[in-house]
Parts: C-alpha cells; sequence; structure tokens
C-alpha cells in the first residue's frame, strides 16, 4: 500500500483538532492510528516518509535546502532534517527499503527567480537525498504560487492537502473595473 | 543596537508621514499611518505568529537592497483592495480608456498604489537615515498572510536567525480596513 494523496478544498476541523502539528524546523515520527499535519507551508516543504507494512512515518517541515556553514545541526534544513528522519525510524526498528515518500509544498509565492526561489532549491535537495537513500517518491506536490496545508494519517498512508488559496478567489478580488465598465455611461 | 534601532523607528515615522501625504494625494482621501512598534525576533516565531490566520490577504513584496537589508511586505484586506481600486477608478477617470478596462489594469492600479507606497516611505527612510537603499519591483500575491511570510522569512534565514520587524499601518478615511506594511530587516551586523 502505497503513499494516496487527497486534494480537499478545506482541512477537515476534527481531523485538524486531533492531528500533531509539526512546526517549523521539526519532524515527528508517529504511528497508527495517529495522524500528523503541518500547516501554511510557503516556500518550505513537507516530506513525508512512511513504511505501509508497520504503519509507521513521519512528517518534516524545513525551511531551507541546506545550512551555510557545516556545523548547523538544525533540522530546519532539508539536508539535516531528512538523513535525521530516517536515522531516528530506523532506530525504532524500520527497515529504510520499505520507506515510500512523499514531498509536499516549495511554492514560489511571489514569483522570484534565482537564488531567491527557495521552494524550488528545498524540493531538488529533497529529491537528491531520497534517492541517495533509494526511497522511492510516491507523490510529488510541489511548486505552483499557492501555500498548502497537510494532513497525513498514519492509518491508511492518505495524504490531505488544501491550498491556502484559490484561483476563484483571486478572479473574485478583482472584477472592480469591469464592474466600472458597466457603471458607467 | 539599541541606539540604531530607535533611528530606524523615528526614521520609519517620518517615512509614514511622508508616505500617507502621497498615498493621500494619490486616492485622493486622507490617509493617515502610524508604526506599531518594532521587535527583534527569531525568523520561526514570526512564521508562528500568523499561523493560526486563516484569511486570504493580497500580498506586495518588495525586497530591500543596500545598506539595509530585507523585505517590505504590504498586506492589503480584500475589501480594501476594492475600496482602493474604487478610488483610484474614479480619481483617473478621464485617463482610462476602454481598452485600458481589463484585469491587468486592476492589477496595474494595486502595483502602482504599493509602488507610491513602497518609493515614499524607502525614499525618506534615506533622506533620514542618509542611506543607500534600493528597492526591487513589487511582486503580488493572494494567500495567507503566514504563506505570504514564508517564501520572504525563507530568503532571509539565508543569511541570518533573526529579524527586526517594523508592524506600520495606514488607515483610510472612511474605511474600516488599514493597510498593513510588515518591513522585515536583516540585524545589522548579524550572520547566520
Amino acid at each position: 500500500m502505497k503513499l494516496k494523496l487527497f486534494f480537499v478544498p478545506k482541512i477537515d476541523g476534527n481531523l485538524r483538532k486531533v492531528s500533531l502539528s509539526v512546526g517549523i524546523g521539526e519532524y515527528l515520527i508517529a504511528s497508527t492510528p495517529s495522524s500528523l499535519s503541518t500547516w501554511a507551508l510557503g516556500s518550505c516543504i513537507s516530506v513525508i516518509l512512511y513504511d505501509p507494512f508497520k504503519k509507521v512515518g513521519a512528517l518534516s517541515h524545513c525551511m531551507l535546502p541546506e545550512p551555510p556553514s557545516p556545523s548547523e545541526s538544525d533540522n530546519k534544513y532539508v539536508s539535516i532534517a531528512l538523513p535525521n528522519m530516517i536515522h531516528d525510524l530506523e532506530r525504532l526498528g524500520i527497515n529504510c527499503l520499505n520507506l515510500h515518500a512523499a514531498v509536499i509544498g516549495g511554492a514560489n509565492i511571489f514569483g522570484f527567480s534565482g537564488k531567491f526561489d527557495i521552494g524550488k532549491r528545498n524540493v531538488s535537495k529533497a529529491i537528491k537525498i531520497l534517492n541517495e537513500y533509494k526511497i522511492p517518491i510516491d507523490i510529488l506536490d510541489v511548486g505552483g504560487n499557492k501555500g498548502r496545508n497537510v494532513v497525513f494519517l498514519l492509518s491508511t498512508g492518505e495524504i490531505f492537502v488544501s491550498y491556502t488559496t484559490k484561483n476563484i478567489f483571486r478572479r473574485n478580488l478583482y472584477g472592480r473595473a469591469l464592474n466600472y465598465r458597466s457603471t458607467t455611461p | 543596537m539599541k541606539n540604531l534601532i530607535q533611528s530606524l523607528l523615528q526614521a520609519c515615522r517620518s517615512a509614514v508621514r511622508k508616505t500617507s501625504e502621497s498615498l493621500s494625494l494619490l486616492v485622493n482621501s486622507k490617509v493617515s499611518g502610524d508604526v506599531q512598534g518594532v521587535t527583534l525576533m527569531p525568523l520561526e516565531s514570526l512564521l508562528v505568529k500568523f499561523q493560526g490566520i486563516q484569511d486570504q490577504v493580497l500580498g506586495i513584496a518588495t525586497r530591500i537592497e543596500g545598506e539595509l537589508k530585507g523585505f517590505l511586505l504590504l498586506i492589503i484586506n480584500t475589501d480594501l483592495v476594492s475600496h482602493l481600486l474604487d478610488l483610484v477608478l474614479t480619481n483617473y477617470e478621464a485617463y482610462i480608456r476602454e481598452e485600458d478596462l481589463t484585469m491587468n489594469l486592476e492589477e496595474d492600479i494595486i502595483k502602482e498604489t504599493a509602488n507610491v507606497i513602497i518609493g515614499s516611505f524607502i525614499s525618506e527612510l534615506n533622506n533620514t537615515l542618509k542611506l543607500s537603499v534600493s528597492y526591487s519591483l513589487p511582486s503580488i500575491a493572494v494567500d495567507v498572510i503566514a504563506v505570504l511570510l514564508d517564501q520572504l522569512c525563507a530568503n532571509l534565514a539565508l543569511e541570518c536567525r533573526n529579524v527586526l520587524v517594523f508592524h506600520i499601518n495606514l488607515k483610510f478615511a472612511e474605511h474600516r480596513h488599514s493597510v498593513s506594511i510588515i518591513f522585515l530587516l536583516k540585524p545589522f551586523g548579524e550572520n547566520s
């Protein structure tokens, strides 16, 4: 049973309440029947690792691809958090070869280019590390220009993603000029 | 550092006065502004502060470069976007041609308004502090505040752990909402 992705308009309020929330620069490991969640991913990314046999998994919320100096050990960096998550799972008896991954987030909200597009760099780093550990990536919901909320159910391997803004909202936001045209003689 | 923050705070107050004047002229309506405070905080704490707010807003971000480094984020409530567009469209009616009346026109109006706010603010900051600070073209996004701040904080996190946050409000007469300006500065002398 692989990881499965569902897009929902809004994360269910009860699910939001009962899930264990993962903050920026953190990761959490949990087992069934728990659920893990993280909120307001912009250029940050969330990497989910899941052993479908033991129904144990982890979810991270990382801000940057790698630290500026090798002495850093903060889990806000993808290059630090991801190996730490894998090693912690292995310490709990999970075989790395059974893990499946999902990478979510890494948006470019303001359309920055080059080195300022941190989201793209976060995603590339996560994919590179997962490939090094030979962990298959079942789900890749990355990029774009919208924020994301994520909930991961360990009992089923289901991931629910809701975008924090909708295209229709932007369309409705404007429309003044068109109203103006219709009311101006 | 404390003296520097005080000088910056004073300069911000002066910049907000200037910005309010320029904006009042643009929209032909009284705009008043105030600096609500300045805080030095870890970047992650700033994001956590706004994480629970699910209201979607219009955000306009510009990068600050030169002797000060950081970002200026304008946050405009959606009701106020409509009000702003009404004010500008009404005031500049004579200059608007039929072919201009597109969705782009509205985005252009918002960008131009942002340009007036950012331009006046940075120019007055430069004058008061005798600094050379420039800014990039503004970028627009619609999302929740925490998401808007996320990309800006991530960019700052490449160079520092903490951020100086100035909270500024620009209030329009006869409207309950205000434009919030979150001025994020890399603290002086801090490297990661």
